[in-house]
């Protein structure tokens, strides 16, 4: 009887400091910084957008090899990639490709999310960043593409 | 007794840790992700009709149901992107939508059927055909020639000679594809499905470690000789040279339809080409039964023998435990330099971040005269070569739609399918492939591959074509397994494959009423 109470309460100790963990990842925040070049692009099916990503601690610090999800929440738009990983200076980017505009997919604000899913030590955390791509009426030229490098190799990723 | 309550004691401490900390993830995710399914989801219903695809109701038109069963094309039940499902499929609610306002009296349903496999999908239409339960349009899967000879498939003919009612009507609606020899034709002439996507270059393709060529200063390989030099390089580096797709423990045996076969057959041309038709589309469909029965196609011939033994060449390139073992992690590793995949893998690779070096795709070359003198150049040119095969077919049910009687009801809205914009909207929703319909604008995605050069196969050509049945290509494929690991000795293995080839031959003479007065 008193082995049950003392395997219960180590249970419990154990399952407290899992939560207390939990609740710390939780709370921490991080930073995400994001630029767009260009900042906006046409419902083309032509032009891209490059997205620069830096995820930072709140002191600042880089946030290396974190892995980040990436997730089309609204807009036709076509990504890269659905994940990257941070470099040690917490840099990552990805492309985000236009469509041509129809009834079915009509030119309007693409909305993409970003999530940090390397946050949480023990526990999974998702820390999330949601980004908008104004995607607007064609009008434009189209935009050359390739992808050589100069020994000839077509690099695709890497 | 102490040990085992002991162990015991333990075990339960650690399950109870893993509940909470398994409890507390799905908190974690759930709590924010249900904070983002409270925003309203973006609704993307069309803005207006567009003329060329609203070719209205008539009013001869009965009700129906038509049921659809569209395999990778399936919309996902999670219509809201989410950390799990973070490319839901919704494109084919929306086309079917947008079809039944125009169309109020047709219903269409979509039919979820087995995609894990070919096989397990294949059983599921044998079952369904047998109970009447089968849907009215249907993916064809890879075994098309297994769905005609079951007389699963409705002939398309008449209707390919058609306008497309919601297409340009100026054109047949087999017309309004890129180009028709997307379209299989059959040794009686008929067609029987219709393509819906097509490569981005070819399906299949090389994915290469760009760190390991670059540190064996090696090249992108533009001949068969040259691909099988560097892997050459590559192993004795001490490198896996190269890992192959593999399907049912054995080859896919893909390069056979074109790299190491079509160059070696030109000069067999003549003979095979018996009625002098001046374009693929020209030809009557049966040649290569034909080929088979006159013995152009003949494993006896020195031009076949070379083919083998090239590809041969090629597998022995692979690992011990190749068609076992699952080879991929090596891949992921860094530890292979070239490894068979298609294209249909693109974004899954393009998305791995545990992979640590750079990679890059090649088309598969083909062989030259540098490999045999049987073997001629072929020219190369970049960009995306014109496809003579589809990806992803869909046809018409015949038991089915004979039953019910909704022939003109699928026909009509596989025609709307095929429309440009319903194509485009469809097809680019997966990133794999580029739409098959003329107007539809392909994926950016793809834009980099344009950049590579691709060997242009004449028109008319004579591959090894080991896919003329299902029960050819399994007999072939086993033997071909055999013989690439040396168990089975180069004359048994050429006389199973020409047996195969010959009995495939005559199935298809016997089941399709093949005229050879005359071949």
């Amino acid at each position: 009887m008193k082995k049950k109470w003392i395997t219960l309460l180590v249970i419990a100790l154990l399952a407290g400091v899992i939560t207390i963990l939990w609740r710390v990842d939780e709370n921490r925040e991080i930073v995400f910084e994001v630029k767009l070049a260009p900042d906006q692009m046409t419902a083309d099916g032509k032009s891209s957008v490059n997205v620069q990503i830096q995820v930072t601690n709140t002191d600042g610090t880089p946030r290396s090899g974190d892995d980040l999800q990436i997730i089309r929440l609204k807009g036709h738009g076509q990504l890269s990639v659905s994940r990257v990983k941070t470099d040690r200076n917490g840099h990552a980017s990805f492309v985000y490709f236009s469509y041509r505009a129809s009834s079915f997919t009509p030119a309007m604000t693409n909305e993409i999310m970003l999530s940090d899913v390397s946050v949480g030590k023990i526990v999974g955390v998702y820390k999330r960043h949601a980004l908008e791509i104004p995607v607007l009426e064609p009008a434009g030229e189209d935009s050359d593409k390739g992808g050589t490098d100069g020994d000839g190799y077509i690099s695709l990723g890497g | 007794m102490g040990k085992i309550k002991g162990k015991k004691g333990l075990a339960l401490i650690l399950s109870a840790v893993f509940m909470v900390a398994v409890v507390l993830s799905g908190c974690s995710g759930n709590k924010e992700a249900a904070s983002e399914d409270s925003k309203p989801a973006a609704t993307d219903s069309p803005a207006k009709q567009e003329a060329t695809e609203t070719a209205s109701a008539s009013p001869e038109e009965k009700e129906a149901t038509i049921r659809i069963t569209a395999q990778v094309f399936t919309p996902t039940d999670e219509k809201t992107p989410t950390e799990n499902t973070p490319i839901p499929r919704v494109a084919l609610d929306k086309i079917i939508e947008d079809y039944q306002k125009q169309h109020p009296k047709i219903k269409v349903e979509i039919v979820k059927a087995p995609t894990s496999s070919r096989e397990e999908y294949l059983t599921w239409m044998t079952t369904q055909i047998a109970a009447g339960e089968a849907p009215d349009i249907a993916w064809t899967s890879d075994s098309l020639q297994g769905f005609v000879e079951k007389e699963w498939l409705l002939p398309l003919d008449s209707y390919l000679g058609q306008d497309n009612p919601f297409g340009d009507q100026n054109v047949t609606w087999i017309d309004s594809f890129t180009n028709p020899e997307l379209f299989r034709k059959f040794p009686n002439g008929s067609y029987y499905s219709v393509p819906i996507v097509q490569a981005a270059g070819s399906a299949t393709t090389f994915y290469y470690n760009i760190d390991i060529f670059k540190q064996l200063n090696l090249s992108v390989p533009q001949t068969w000789q040259q691909l099988l030099d560097a892997l050459k390089k590559a192993k004795e580096a001490g490198y896996i040279a190269a890992i192959p797709v593999v399907e049912n423990k054995g080859p896919t045996l893909w390069q056979m339809g074109a790299q190491v076969s079509i160059p070696l057959t030109t000069n067999l041309l003549g003979d095979f080409n018996y009625t002098g038709a001046k374009s693929a589309v020209e030809l009557k469909g049966d040649e290569y039964i034909r080929a088979i029965k006159k013995g152009i196609v003949s494993m006896d011939r020195p031009e076949f023998r070379e083919i083998w033994r090239l590809y041969k060449e090629w597998a022995q390139m692979w690992p011990d435990g190749w068609a076992t073992q699952d080879m991929m992690p090596l891949w992921r590793e860094g530890k292979v330099a070239v490894r068979e995949g298609g294209m249909w893998e693109l974004q899954q690779e393009l998305s791995d971040t545990k992979r640590q070096f750079k990679w890059g795709v090649f088309p598969m070359p083909a062989v030259g005269s540098d490999s045999s003198k049987y073997a001629v150049d072929l020219p190369k040119s970049k960009g995306f070569q014109k496809n003579t095969s589809s990806m992803f077919d869909l046809g018409i049910v015949k038991p089915t739609v004979e039953k019910k009687g909704t022939t003109e009801a699928a026909i009509r809205f596989l025609q709307y399918l095929t429309t440009a914009k319903v194509n485009e909207y469809m097809v680019n929703e997966v990133p794999q492939g580029l739409p098959t319909v003329k107007g539809a604008a392909t994926l950016p995605l793809f834009d980099a591959i344009k950049e590579s050069e691709s060997p242009v196969y004449p028109e008319i050509n004579i591959p090894m074509n080991v896919w003329i049945n299902s029960e050819a290509r399994d007999t072939i494929g086993r033997n071909a397994a055999m013989w690439i690991q040396n168990k089975l000795p180069d004359d048994k293995f050429f006389a199973n494959v020409e047996k195969a080839l010959t009995e495939g031959a005559d199935k298809s003479i016997k089941e399709q009423k093949l005229d050879t007065s005359k071949w």
